[in-house]
C-alpha cells in the first residue's frame, strides 16, 4: 500500500507541477497590443495645488504621495477626501488600486468608496480640475475590483499614468483610445518620476 | 495531550472545532492586519526597507495562524472518517486539497479575504506528503502541528519574494503591498534574499522534524515488536518446559508396573494358598507394593513431594532405567564411603540423572571405545555427582547457550539440559558443565544432603 500510494503522489505532484507551469506560461503571455502611449506630457496640463487621494485604499497612493513631496509638487494627501477637500485645489490626483484590508482599516465598503469617489469626480469636472489617474500596482494589482474603480475614474482623467505589466490585456490602450485621454506606460517605479512631473512642469 | 488518539467521533468533532477556530481567527487578526499595513506606510513614508521586512515577517506569521487551523482540522476530520486503508492516502490527499481550495473559496467570497494559492496548495502537498510519511497510528497533535507550521511558515515567506509573481507567488493584498513598497524602496532584492534565507531553513527543519518523528516511531514500533516477540517466545519456552515435564512423567509411569505385576502375581497365589502364615505374608507385601506405588504417583505428579533417599536406592533407580545396548561404551561407576541421605523427589532426580548420563552415552556414540566416568562423591554436606564423557566436547560459544531452552548442538527438543537444571536448582543444588572441543565433557551436580536441607527449611 505504501509504495503505491507513493508512486500515486508522485504522479500526482508531477501532474500538479506541469499544469502549474502550464498556468504561468498563459499567465505570463503578454498580448502584442500597439500601444498609443507618451513618455510623457509635451507641456504641462495641471496646476498646484494637487490633491492627492486614493481609489480603493491601496499603499499606492502613499508611494505617489512621496514621490509628489520628493518632487516638490504641492499636495495635499487625504486617502479619503471628499468633494469638500477639492476647495483651493487645482487638479486631482487619483491613485487606483483595491486593497481590502486598507478598506476594512479604513471601516468603509467598497461601495462606500465607489460613491465618495463619484462624489469627488463630479465635484473636480465641475470646477473644471485636471485629473489625472495613477495605476502602479502592475498586473497583480489587475482584479476586478480594482478594473472596476479605473473604469470608473478614467472616464473623468486627462491623463493615464500606469506600469506596462498591468496593461498585459492591451485594456489600458483600449481605454485610452475610448475615452481619449493620453497615456503613459512605465516599466517600472523608477521611471515614474519624469511622466508626472510632466503634468505640472 | 494526543488529540489523534482521541476516539474518531470525537477527532470529528475537534477537527470541525478547528474550522470554526480558523474562520474566527479571521476577525480575530484583522487588527494585526491592520497593523501589518500601517508598518508599510511607515516604511514608505520614512523610506525604511526594515519596516518592509517587519511586515513581511508579520505577514508570514500571520498568514500561517489562520492557515493552521483548516490545514489542521482537515486532516483530523478524515483520519476520523472510517474510510478503507487502501484507498485512504488518495483520498486523503484529493479531499484535503479539495477542502482546502473550498475554504479558501468562502473566505474570499465572505470576508473578501484573498488567498495565496500557489503557496498554500503547495506547503498542503508537502505537508500531506510528510504526514504520509509518519507510520500510521503514530499521529501526534502537536508534532504534527509542528511540522505543519514550519512547512507553512516557510512557504509563506515565498509570497514576499518579488522574483517569484511571474510563478503566481504573493497575489494578495498585504504581501502585494509590500512587494510595490519594495520595488519603490528599491529593496526588493533585500525582499528576496529575506524571503528565502526564512524559507529554506524553515522548510528543512520541517523535513528534519519529520524524520526524527519518523524514525522515533518506527524505533517504538520496532521496540513493541521485539517485546511483544520476548513475550511470545518466554511464553513457548514455559509451554516447551511443561511439555517437557510431561513427557518425563509419562515415561516414568511405566515404572508403576513393577509394583502392579508384583501386587497381581501375589494375587493369584493368594487364592491357591490354605497356609495363613503365607497368606498373611503375602498380603503384606501387597500392602507394601501399594504403598510404593502410592509414594510414587505422589512423586511424579508433585515436583514438592520429597523423601529421605539414600544415594544407594537413588543410583539403583537411575542404573535400572539406562539404556546401555552400545557394546563399544564403558561406564565406570565410582562411588565414595559415607555419602549422606538426601531429601529428594527421587523420581525427578533420577530422571535428571538419567538426562545426562543420555547426553554423555550420545557423546561418545560411534567412537570406538566410549568411555562414561560417573562418580558420586561428599561434597559440602551433600553429594557431587560427576558425568564425564570422552565424546567431541562442546564449543565455549555453544557452552554460553546450553542452559536456554530450545538450544541443542544435536537434533534433540533442547529442553534437556533446562530440566536438570530446573530440577537440580529446586531442590537447593546446582549443576555445572565444562567441555573441551575434541576431548569431552564433564558435568557436575551438587545436592544438599538431609541435614543441609533441614536446616534449609528451618531457616526459610
Amino acid at each position: 500500500m505504501g509504495g503505491t500510494a507513493l508512486r500515486w503522489q508522485k504522479k500526482l505532484i508531477f501532474k500538479f507541477i506541469l499544469v502549474l507551469f502550464l498556468l504561468i506560461s498563459i499567465g505570463c503571455q503578454t498580448s502584442d497590443n500597439h500601444e498609443w502611449t507618451l513618455p510623457n506630457l509635451p507641456r504641462p496640463i495641471a496646476k498646484e495645488k494637487a490633491l492627492i487621494t486614493s481609489a480603493g485604499q491601496s499603499t499606492d497612493a502613499y508611494i505617489i504621495a512621496e514621490i509628489a513631496n520628493q518632487l516638490l509638487i504641492n499636495n495635499t494627501f487625504l486617502p479619503r477626501a471628499k468633494e469638500t477637500d477639492l476647495v483651493n485645489k487645482s487638479s486631482l490626483v487619483v491613485i487606483v488600486g483595491y486593497s481590502p484590508t486598507g478598506l476594512k482599516a479604513a471601516n468603509i465598503t467598497f461601495q462606500n468608496e465607489k460613491d465618495r469617489l463619484t462624489h469627488l469626480l463630479d465635484r473636480a469636472v465641475e470646477q473644471k480640475m485636471k485629473v489625472i489617474v495613477l495605476h502602479i500596482g502592475g498586473k497583480q494589482r489587475r482584479n476586478k475590483w480594482s478594473d472596476a474603480l479605473l473604469e470608473m475614474v478614467v472616464r473623468r482623467a486627462d491623463y493615464l499614468i500606469g506600469v506596462r505589466s498591468a496593461n498585459y490585456d492591451g485594456w489600458f490602450t483600449k481605454l485610452s483610445l475610448q475615452y481619449n485621454f493620453p497615456l503613459t506606460l512605465v516599466q517600472d517605479l523608477g521611471e515614474l518620476k519624469v511622466p508626472f512631473t510632466s503634468i505640472y512642469r | 495531550m494526543l488529540l489523534f488518539k482521541l476516539r474518531k467521533r470525537q477527532l470529528i468533532i475537534v477537527g470541525i472545532l478547528q474550522f470554526c477556530l480558523g474562520f474566527y481567527l479571521v476577525f480575530l487578526l484583522q487588527e494585526n492586519w491592520f497593523n501589518v499595513l500601517n508598518k508599510i506606510r511607515l516604511a514608505i513614508k520614512a523610506g525604511d526597507s526594515g519596516q518592509l521586512i517587519l511586515a513581511a515577517g508579520a505577514t508570514s506569521m500571520l498568514s500561517t495562524i489562520q492557515i493552521l487551523p483548516f490545514f489542521l482540522g482537515t486532516v483530523q476530520i478524515l483520519i476520523g472518517m472510517p474510510l478503507q486503508p487502501v484507498k485512504w492516502s488518495k483520498i486523503r490527499f484529493c479531499i484535503t486539497l479539495m477542502v482546502i481550495l473550498l475554504c479558501s473559496w468562502l473566505l474570499a467570497n465572505i470576508y473578501g479575504w484573498r488567498w495565496e494559492f500557489v503557496s498554500s496548495i503547495l506547503s498542503a502537498i508537502i505537508c500531506l506528503y510528510l504526514l504520509e510519511k509518519i507510520p500510521p497510528g503514530r499521529y501526534n497533535f502537536w508534532q504534527v502541528s509542528f511540522i505543519f507550521i514550519q512547512i507553512i511558515f516557510a512557504f509563506q515567506w515565498l509570497n514576499t519574494v518579488p522574483f517569484l509573481e511571474p510563478f503566481l507567488f504573493g497575489r494578495s493584498d498585504i504581501p502585494l503591498s509590500i512587494k510595490i513598497a519594495g520595488r519603490y524602496l528599491k529593496a526588493s532584492s533585500v525582499l528576496n534574499f529575506v524571503g528565502l534565507a526564512f524559507c529554506i531553513p524553515f522548510l528543512i527543519s520541517g523535513l528534519a522534524t519529520t524524520g526524527v518523528i519518523i524514525s522515533s516511531a518506527q524505533a517504538i514500533k520496532a521496540m513493541e515488536e521485539s517485546r511483544e516477540k520476548e513475550r511470545q517466545l518466554r511464553n513457548i519456552q514455559v509451554k516447551a518446559l511443561e511439555n517437557r515435564v510431561h513427557q518425563e512423567l509419562h515415561s516414568l509411569v511405566h515404572d508403576l508396573k513393577t509394583p502392579l505385576v508384583t501386587i497381581q502375581g501375589l494375587n493369584s497365589l493368594l487364592t491357591m494358598l490354605n497356609d495363613p502364615a503365607k497368606i498373611t505374608e503375602y498380603s503384606t507385601r501387597i500392602e507394601r507394593s501399594v504403598a510404593q506405588m502410592t509414594e510414587m504417583i505422589s512423586e511424579i505428579l508433585y515436583d514438592s513431594v520429597r523423601k529421605e533417599t539414600s544415594v544407594v536406592e537413588l543410583l539403583d533407580y537411575v542404573r535400572a532405567q539406562l539404556p546401555l545396548e552400545d557394546q563399544s561404551i564403558f561406564i565406570d561407576i565410582h562411588m565414595s564411603e559415607g555419602l549422606p541421605c538426601l531429601y529428594i523427589n527421587k523420581i525427578r532426580v533420577a530422571r535428571a540423572i538419567i538426562n545426562l548420563m543420555e547426553n554423555a552415552i550420545l557423546a561418545v556414540s560411534g567412537k570406538q571405545r566410549g568411555n562414561i566416568l560417573f562418580s558420586v562423591d561428599p561434597y559440602v554436606g551433600g553429594i557431587l555427582v560427576t558425568v564425564s564423557d570422552n565424546g567431541e566436547g562442546i564449543s565455549e560459544s555453544a557452552l554460553e547457550q546450553i542452559w536456554e531452552v530450545g538450544y541443542t548442538t544435536r537434533k534433540t527438543s533442547g529442553l534437556g539440559l533446562p530440566f536438570v537444571k530446573q530440577v537440580i536448582e529446586s531442590h537447593g543444588g546446582w549443576v555445572k558443565i565444562s567441555s573441551c572441543l575434541g576431548q569431552g565433557t564433564t558435568v557436575r551436580l551438587f545436592l544438599p544432603g538431609i541435614n543441609a536441607c533441614n536446616v534449609q527449611d528451618q531457616a526459610e
